[in-house]
């Protein structure tokens, strides 16, 4: 009975907080793009960006020459480096970054515009 | 002598309290939350209830068979009450700054610290594998010492709602005095940041005092806002994930592990760990971020 009360209370909270609108779905511009990875990711700083078509996601290019990679989860972003390991697959501006996460083996990212240079390089 | 569980009597609180700073955050537009964020905190919360309820015999039966070779018999009086709050916070602050230092610990506290929320849903997010992890061994120097259980059970019960209150960003600052002797909203902030500056620090549950003793205390500064997370933040939101991920990397370590060094550090070196050098513990992350601001200085 108490575990049904305690679901119910869940279950009503979040749908409040659905209903006052916490519910975004936000979009990366450059400086959110840099400012997300340069955040999070300890020492990385981005020298290029490309964004996805949508606005949700994105490839940086840091200063020391590695990669990082930022994607939206709920109303926040998440950000990984992409150290030498990581496979990055490109059709066209379509890329498939292969993190092999146990949560997250990959992500799909359409690119605004076409590959930069400083991509072409890391893609297959 | 019975006591009641304060927790239980608090549930009530923490509800209206979530519903009230819901409000304040829509009305103020600081601090922020997320529907999905929010109910991945709140069924964390009810995991661990529910882990509590599994696993809370065997650290009461533990704790009692300790009981029987404490050194002094501590009377339930008003004093006692008092002194077992105040060593049970600094007991709080040994096993919070272990939790943080310590992989083998910090696998189950994490979960406490994987949302980049930071509002009162997130301080529900508590762990489920305290028992598997012993967390609890850190009181029972004060069993040894001769505080009665039921005592010390009924105090941590009163730690933990005053951590709830705290989870906010509703509230800027306290009195002067408060800020100076307390843990207040401010300072837990600084905890639950992952800005270099801000990382591995502010530990206290309670008092802020131990912090400021031990030399682990960080302000909050103006001009630096706190980002919340993990170093290496979860890709999903899911509430088994949460709490079991870093037991399985950890799992996922030892299995690679070439020697019982690299064991070893994997689980009770910081998080973070490598054998190889190339860490991301907070000491490495903070040394190497002070450097660069040294470089930029000059």
């Amino acid at each position: 009975m108490q575990l049904l009360l305690s679901l119910i209370a869940i279950i009503a909270l979040a749908g409040f907080a659905w209903a006052l609108g916490f519910r975004s779905t936000p979009v990366l511009d450059d400086a959110r793009a840099l400012a997300e990875a340069e955040g999070v990711l300890p020492g990385f700083r981005a020298t290029g960006v490309a964004l996805a078509d949508n606005g949700r996601g994105a490839l940086l290019q840091g200063a020391d020459g590695t990669l990082a990679v930022v994607w939206p989860l709920a109303d926040g972003w998440i950000a990984r480096r992409l150290d030498a390991d990581k496979r990055l697959v490109a059709d066209h501006n379509q890329i498939r970054i292969l993190l092999g996460e146990p949560m997250r083996k990959s992500i799909e990212l359409e690119l605004a515009g076409p590959l930069p240079a400083w991509l072409a390089g890391r893609v297959s | 002598m019975k006591l009641p569980d304060p927790v239980v009597y608090a549930i009530p609180l923490f509800v209206l309290a979530i519903v009230i700073e819901m409000l304040l955050v829509r009305r103020r537009k600081t601090g922020r939350y997320d529907w999905r964020d929010a109910a991945a905190s709140l069924t964390l919360g009810l995991g661990s209830t529910v882990a509590g309820l599994l696993s809370g015999g065997a650290i009461i039966a533990i704790m009692l068979w300790a009981s029987r070779f404490a050194v002094l018999e501590i009377p339930f009086a008003w004093w006692a009450f008092i002194l077992c709050f105040v060593l049970d916070d600094l007991a709080y602050y040994v096993f919070h700054r272990s939790a943080h230092r310590i992989r083998w610990f910090w696998a189950s506290h994490v979960i406490h610290h994987s949302s980049q929320h930071y509002n009162l849903s997130t301080a529900l997010r508590q762990t489920w594998t305290g028992f598997f992890s012993a967390s609890f061994i850190f009181r029972l120097p004060l069993i040894l010492l001769g505080f009665p259980v039921e005592m010390l059970l009924f105090v941590a019960g009163l730690n933990l709602i005053y951590q709830f209150w705290i989870h906010t960003e509703q509230v800027d600052r306290m009195p002067r005095w408060f800020e100076g002797v307390m843990n207040t909203p401010s300072h837990h902030r600084v905890h639950h940041a992952i800005n270099p500056r801000y990382l591995d620090r502010n530990y206290a549950g309670v008092f802020i005092i131990w912090d400021r003793m031990f030399g682990t205390f960080e302000p909050e500064l103006g001009a630096e806002r706190p980002r919340y997370g993990i170093v290496k933040n979860l890709p999903v939101l899911n509430p088994l994930w949460a709490a079991f991920h870093e037991w399985v990397a950890i799992a996922r370590d030892l299995g690679g592990a070439q020697s019982l060094r690299d064991a070893a550090g994997y689980t009770l070196g910081p998080p973070g760990w490598r054998p190889d050098g190339g860490q991301e513990t907070a000491d490495a992350i903070r040394a190497r971020w002070s450097a660069e601001h040294a470089e930029l200085k000059t």
